[in-house]
């Protein structure tokens, strides 16, 4: 978790106002099949924890999602993907999932958020001056 | 006809003839009433995801498999039964897919 960039630990509407919609590996890969038995693949869709990610997480929609949780309940029937796996966790109380995404901010990362709002600003900032711009050419 | 994927896991503690044996009755099974076992993919030894019967790894075969359903229940029957197995699943190929990997030869769905 703390070797991921800070950029993900963000909250989620934060993480989506002006952002791109979130593309699932199914598509960017071109996968037709869900392969029950491709581990590689379906070890993608679980967290560190084994669960199966959640939809907004996986960017997957509705379709792809049934297909992959059938898949993944598969594979664990065959022992090919565990059904639990222990995360130690060395500090304070254990987050509820070993995920990527704590429910709430905890207070230390307070000083991220005035950086994002930091980078709203500077995006405001360069709408503002590009409008400038046209309006110039105009 | 229909094409299905069967996957066996045998007991780590058998050994090859063991394995070839397990092979053989699923082949005579599926013979039985017009079918065929397409290709027999041997993976071979794999440690399992979380211990089974106390045991860490077991050999895993994977069949394609093209075949009426009347077979199924006494391939089932036999793998549930058969000591050796530790577990099986058949799934059943959707049509698009089974096309693609050629399971279903023409004069088969001529005669379906």
């Amino acid at each position: 978790m703390a070797a991921k960039p800070k950029r993900s630990t963000k909250p989620r509407d934060a993480a989506r106002r002006g952002g791109k919609k979130k593309v699932s590996v199914l598509v960017s890969e071109r996968v037709e099949y869900v392969d029950w038995k491709d581990v590689n693949l379906l070890r993608r869709f679980v967290s560190d924890r084994a669960k199966i990610r959640a939809r907004r997480v996986s960017g997957n929609d509705t379709q792809q999602q049934r297909e992959i949780a059938k898949a993944i309940k598969n594979a664990r029937e065959m022992a090919l993907l565990p059904y639990t796996s222990r995360v130690t966790t060395q500090r304070g109380r254990p987050s509820r999932d070993g995920d990527d995404r704590p429910r709430r901010p905890r207070r230390d990362e307070s000083s991220e958020f005035e950086a994002l709002d930091g980078d709203g600003a500077d995006t405001a900032a360069e709408e503002s001056t590009d409008e400038a711009v046209t309006e110039a050419a105009e | 006809m229909r094409a299905y994927e069967l996957m066996v896991i045998v007991d780590g503690d058998v050994d090859d003839p063991g394995v070839k044996a397990v092979n053989a009755r699923v082949v005579e099974l599926v013979e039985a009433d017009g079918g065929k076992v397409v290709t027999t993919d041997h993976w071979g030894r794999r440690r399992y995801a979380y211990p089974i019967n106390h045991k860490l790894e077991g050999i895993y075969v994977v069949f394609e498999i093209a075949t009426p359903a009347s077979n199924l229940n006494e391939l089932d029957r036999f793998l549930r039964l058969a000591d050796d197995v530790v577990r099986h699943k058949v799934i059943r190929l959707p049509e698009a897919e089974a096309e693609k990997r050629g399971l279903l030869g023409e004069p088969a769905s001529a005669t379906d």
